[in-house]
């Protein structure tokens, strides 16, 4: 199966080991991974702050480089992955031929758990996968604009020895929110705060995530408090799992 | 405008009893709704259905309006057509004054919190005094409603008994049963002496000339029912068409309010009817906005129940409550209906403090697309040059270099360059300008060494 792997820009910047890791799973479950060289940006911190006409520019220049690929387009990343597939529709609605090319880039564009379980339906003990230790994990809001719930946790579960310990309030927002973090920054810290007691609750040896941006606001803030949060992207789990 | 809401909102977070107070509040009814929803078998037909009633009615208001109101008026209402708030108050005082009414009983009721009622008639002299537990309480302190359903969520039992104390010479314990029995004991004698009794409408029922008055304390039928004059003040939009509507609205919102299946009260008014009850009965019908937003792409909010599900499974509401709102409305469905009504100037930050997390259109029972419509609002602001100097430049820049892969790889390197003086162990805990609002409460990650694409290229070239 031919794939085109999605890397979005904070993974890029921030957490290249989890876009590995994603192209690393993939890789071993038998499908070829091209990664476009002139992505970017998917245009989602614009558009999340209203500024259509920039978010467009930066949508167009993603769906050209997208529509040049074959076959699935995955992201680590629910968050992106929604920009692409429910938000590009708003950006194009007045212009057919854009919608046209954007909604086939959106249709095939998944994110990283969503299509290990939902297309792949992955058998990771088959796989010999193994990894001891306990986890929980934190559902990005972003899961919800996908129509997705449970894929992440369904995908934990399969890998054997994993411990998965629930997290409370599992999908409530951890704070981030792109620009909203910059804007209403003591509102952010308080969501964060939230999130980082009941991950401290959880008791377990990692926080897996599935979002970059996630990620960045809950160790950061996690960090400011002085507490070491062992953190890893859901897909380097995998990896680590499968003995990567 | 922004630093204004930016200010009260910081306030908020500071404030930890008000946290506390909020999370207790707002996890009732949310867990109340959660279970209750259960009943009605598959709830998510119901709100399909909902939606569908409440676009046929903003499809065709007008002729609905109409017909309610030349039933109502049929039925011997006085009604009253009002464009804007200062219309609606001046036409209460207006009949006010002609009936010589010198006290006022008034049921909860959010619109007349919108037009800003009770401070005009009170310059005239008249007593007004809210039935209401939670609006009682806070009249009594003096402020403004820190919930659309839930007024006085953010004062605990000990500041109602001190405010009680100061206000109406309290002296029991400080306990929420005898704070209510000494509220109610109190409201009596105004019921009473009252002359004029005001509500707001919860529904206007189209075909049968009749509106709906809801509350759990009883207070509803006594502000409509004892006073000589009564007066309903009701938003343009609050019409259904029939009573079975009615009913499925009603079911929806005592379920989505408190996890009631329906509030405990639900009086029906068709007019005057002689023998019994007020002499004279009023309609205000108040536009204020309301037929500007119909034609607006924004029209759907329009939609709105009032019943503040959407608050309480807010995020950003648990922190920073309803007072910080430059208005009565609160949550998300003031994030969007403020600035609707006020304008971007004066209410252009709400829209702002919101994450985007959506789970407010996962419970909303009419289905508003909140989120989207915060999202409109963001785009207006941005059009109409509401944003910051930084924040335009800073778009610009960004969109120009995500178009330009080769910019974009170096622009990450010099960001990293240029952060690096400020990292300690892979973390930043102190930036300037508007990196330092992230840092003010948490720490930065240093960007990765080389970023994914980076090594991706380096490793093309190196084969």
């Amino acid at each position: 199966m031919e794939t085109a792997l999605f890397v979005t820009c904070l993974g890029d910047t921030f957490y290249p080991e989890a876009v590995e890791a994603t192209a690393g799973v993939l890789g071993r479950l038998g499908c070829k991974v091209a990664c476009p060289p002139r992505q970017t940006c998917c245009g989602q911190p614009m558009f999340n702050a209203g500024y259509f006409d920039q978010a467009r520019s930066v949508a167009r220049h993603f769906v050209e480089v997208f529509s040049a690929t074959t076959g699935p387009i995955i992201a680590p990343s629910s968050s992106c992955a929604a920009m692409v597939r429910v938000h590009f529709r708003r950006l194009f609605e007045d212009s057919p031929g854009e919608l046209a090319r954007a909604e086939e880039v959106g249709e095939r564009t998944f994110e990283f758990c969503e299509y290990l379980v939902k297309h792949l339906d992955v058998d990771l003990a088959a796989m010999g996968a193994r990894f001891d230790g306990s986890v929980t994990f934190h559902c990005s809001c972003h899961f919800r604009q996908l129509g997705l719930w449970d894929e992440p946790i369904e995908l934990i579960r399969r890998i054997p020895g994993v411990r998965y310990m629930p997290l409370e309030k599992i999908d409530q927002c951890c704070g981030f929110g792109g620009t909203f973090s910059v804007n209403f920054p003591h509102v952010s810290g308080r969501m964060a705060e939230d999130k980082v007691r009941s991950i401290e609750a959880a008791g377990a040896d990692w926080l897996v995530f599935a979002d970059p941006g996630c990620a960045m606001n809950i160790t950061g803030y996690a960090n400011r408090q002085g507490l070491a949060l062992r953190a890893m992207h859901v897909a380097e789990l995998v990896q680590r799992s499968l003995g990567g | 405008m922004e630093n204004g809401f930016y200010t009260t909102t910081r306030r908020a977070c500071a404030d930890e009893a008000l946290a506390h107070k909020l999370r207790n509040a707002t996890e009732r009814p949310r867990i109340g709704r959660e279970t209750i929803c259960g009943e009605l078998g598959a709830v998510e037909p119901f709100r399909d259905l909902a939606a569908a009633l409440r676009d046929d009615v903003l499809a065709n208001l007008d002729g609905y309006l109409f017909r309610f109101a030349d039933r109502v008026e049929a039925a011997g209402v006085s009604v009253h057509w009002a464009s804007d708030a200062r219309d609606a108050r001046q036409a209460v005082l207006d009949i006010a004054r002609a009936e010589g009414v010198r006290r006022v009983v008034k049921s909860k009721s959010m619109l007349t919190e919108e037009i800003d009622l009770s401070p005009l008639l009170e310059n005239d002299g008249i007593e007004v005094v809210e039935t209401d537990l939670g609006e009682f309480i806070i009249q009594l302190a003096g402020q403004k409603p820190s919930h659309i359903v839930m007024p006085a969520v953010h004062l605990s039992a000990a500041e109602v008994d001190g405010i009680f104390r100061r206000e109406i010479g309290y002296r029991g314990k400080p306990e929420p049963e005898a704070l209510t029995k000494a509220a109610r004991e109190h409201l009596r004698g105004k019921f009473a002496a009252a002359q004029m009794g005001i509500s707001g409408v919860n529904f206007a029922i189209a075909d049968r000339g009749a509106w709906t008055i809801c509350t759990n304390e009883g207070n509803g039928r006594y502000v409509a029912g004892l006073p000589r004059i009564y007066v309903a003040v009701m938003g343009l939009e609050r019409i259904v068409r029939n009573g079975p509507d009615a009913a499925v609205i009603l079911k929806l919102l005592a379920r989505f309010a408190t996890g009631q299946r329906i509030t405990q009260y639900v009086n029906v008014v068709r007019g005057p009817c002689g023998s019994d009850g007020p002499e004279q009965v009023h309609l205000v019908i108040v536009d204020n906005g309301r037929t500007g937003i119909l034609g607006s792409d924004k029209w759907s909010m329009l939609r709105c129940i009032r019943c503040g599900a959407c608050l309480n499974v807010c995020p950003v509401f648990r922190y920073i409550g309803g007072q910080s709102f430059p208005g009565c409305y609160s949550g998300p469905m003031g994030k969007v209906l403020l600035p609707l009504q006020k304008g971007l100037e004066i209410a252009g930050g709400p829209p702002k403090a919101c994450s985007l997390c959506g789970v407010c259109e996962e419970v909303c029972p009419v289905r508003i697309p909140l989120p989207d419509l915060l999202l409109e609002l963001r785009g207006d602001l941005a059009a109409g040059g509401h944003g910051s100097l930084t924040e335009r430049i800073g778009m610009k820049v960004g969109a120009w270099v995500f178009q330009h892969p080769l910019v974009y790889r170096m622009a990450q390197r010099v960001v990293r360059f240029g952060l690096k003086p400020f990292g300690k162990e892979g973390w930043i805990d102190r930036l300037p300008s508007i990196g330092g609002e992230w840092t003010r409460v948490k720490d930065l990650p240093l960007p990765a060494k080389e970023s994914y694409l980076s090594r991706a290229a380096r490793q093309r070239d190196e084969k």
